[in-house]
């Protein structure tokens, strides 16, 4: 599986490498900013640092699916489908693969922003101006989070669970529509409908489950029931794969 | 060691592209699969291949049905180029490598060589001709117990063409099927064991070629066009 890894990895590097690059850019006017106590590029350099981080992240999901429904419907399918490699594997490869890419942004940006809120400080602002405005950002989650090491944590695996599920219902939907759906017309359309289907129905089971109240251990909890679902969501989209699936 | 259809059908949507068909291939000889376009030697080599999932009936390996560990042993080559883009010809190599224990570096090289191709040519860069023969290549340096050429010669020039089919030639072995489609009848009745004809999705009749040069007096082209003459511009 760690082959069928590498090449998931590989086919998703060049969008890794020019965010990387765009990342780099905004970095440079942030750091420009901040040694030249200049507010402009301080400021513009800090929200292109921020809006590459979550669509560098969006977009590593998104990615994945759009791979996925390129290795379905081109000949590039034969690349993997020739392999003696189940549909399994195949699947349970790029599932992990953009959960360890999407982590990694993760921390690469929360290491980034660590390392430029120091220097910030050690520059120009307060240390409460920054609790300030990292709790302002919290509280614009949910009011009851605040900055504490454990509650950060639950928070990112919260993030990480979420993004998981919505990603492996989308390899169900693009699954769906290169099987059951393949040849019929709207086979797109219906199939992220059933997309937007499975992810209100995830919804509303979900939030019938009881857990528990106090922040944290609810944090978690939520995570642990995204990826049961997730798991559920990946093990039904390799069996209609493994059943059903002509490339 | 066979690989042995049983009334195989595949259906798409409408149209059946192969209709219960059932046909055995035994080691050690060279077939050719003939008939013209759509008339399902694609999709019977696919679903051989384990890429296309029957509609009915069953595909056998070994006398145990198809499965994932199959495509251990079968080597399939699409007549359409299908490595991803971003490649090198040496990719492709280290890609095979990666997945298939019976492919060998060594003789990719040897037969990148032969077919005038280098590992830092770029896939996407590659002409028709070239990428043919860089799929030839890469499919041949498996030593696997079944190899299915799909269309090898398509977009191959003269040369090239002699040079493919002494690859191919030598690739037959005691332990090993050889199945190649192709429209170019003559090519490949001078190294066929056996024609395979296929008609409008069903198997018309299997021949042994010197059998058949024997009883009939006549070559595969001359049955070819016995078998196929009344279709008219379907013939290829």
């Amino acid at each position: 599986m760690s082959k069928l890894f590498k090449y998931e990895f590989r086919k998703s590097l060049f969008s890794k490498l020019i965010f990387i690059g765009v990342t780099a850019v905004m970095e440079i006017i942030y750091l420009i900013g901040v040694f030249g106590e200049y507010e402009k590029p301080l400021v513009l350099g800090a929200v292109g640092l921020f809006f590459t981080a979550l669509a560098g992240i969006a977009f590593i999901g998104i990615e994945s699916i759009l791979i996925l429904y390129r290795d379905l419907t081109t000949k590039q399918s034969y690349m993997l489908f020739m392999t003696p490699n189940n549909s399994y594997r195949i699947l349970g490869s790029k599932a992990l693969e953009n959960a360890f890419s999407v982590l990694l942004s993760g921390i690469f940006f929360g290491g980034l922003a660590a390392l430029d809120f120091w220097l910030l400080l050690k520059n120009n602002l307060e240390l409460s101006d920054i609790i300030n405005m990292i709790t302002d950002m919290l509280h614009s989650i949910d009011p009851r989070l605040e900055i504490k090491p454990n509650v950060l944590a639950v928070l990112l695996l919260l993030l990480l669970c979420s993004w998981i599920l919505r990603i492996v219902t989308g390899y169900l939907a693009v699954v769906l529509s290169c099987t059951l759906l393949s040849g019929k017309k709207a086979s797109g359309i219906i199939s992220f409908v059933i997309y937007i289907a499975i992810s209100l129905l995830i919804g509303w089971v979900s939030d019938k489950i009881p857990g528990p109240k106090e922040v944290v251990p609810s944090l978690a909890f939520n995570s642990v029931i995204f990826l049961v679902w997730a798991i559920l969501m990946y093990f039904v989209t390799a069996w209609i794969m493994d059943k059903k699936l002509s490339v | 060691m066979m690989l042995e259809s049983k009334e195989i059908t595949k259906v798409f949507g409408k149209k059946t592209a192969v209709d219960k068909i059932s046909l055995k291939l035994s080691p050690g000889f060279i077939y050719a699969m003939l008939g013209p376009n759509g008339s399902g030697k694609t999709t019977w080599m696919k679903m051989a291949a384990g890429l296309i999932k029957p509609t009915s009936g069953e595909m056998y390996y070994d006398g145990r049905p198809l499965d994932v560990a199959s495509r251990k042993e079968i080597a399939y080559m699409s007549t359409e180029p299908y490595f991803y883009t971003w490649m090198t010809a040496g990719d492709v190599g280290k890609y095979y490598q990666d997945f298939f224990e019976d492919f060998s570096m060594e003789k990719y090289r040897s037969l990148l060589e032969r077919m005038e191709l280098t590992e830092d040519l770029k896939t996407k860069a590659l002409s028709s001709g070239m990428m043919a023969k860089l799929k030839i290549a890469v499919t041949l340096a498996r030593d696997a117990r079944v190899i299915m050429l799909d269309e090898p010669l398509n977009g191959i020039d003269l040369l090239a063409r002699d040079q493919i089919m002494k690859c191919i030639v030598e690739a037959v072995a005691p332990d090993r099927i050889l199945l190649i489609s192709s429209h170019l009848v003559e090519e490949l009745e001078t190294v066929a064991d056996y024609a395979v004809f296929i008609k409008k999705s069903h198997l018309i009749e299997v021949r042994e070629l010197e059998e058949l040069r024997i009883s009939e007096g006549i070559s595969v082209a001359d049955k070819y066009r016995q078998i196929y003459a009344n279709m008219g511009g379907e013939n290829e």
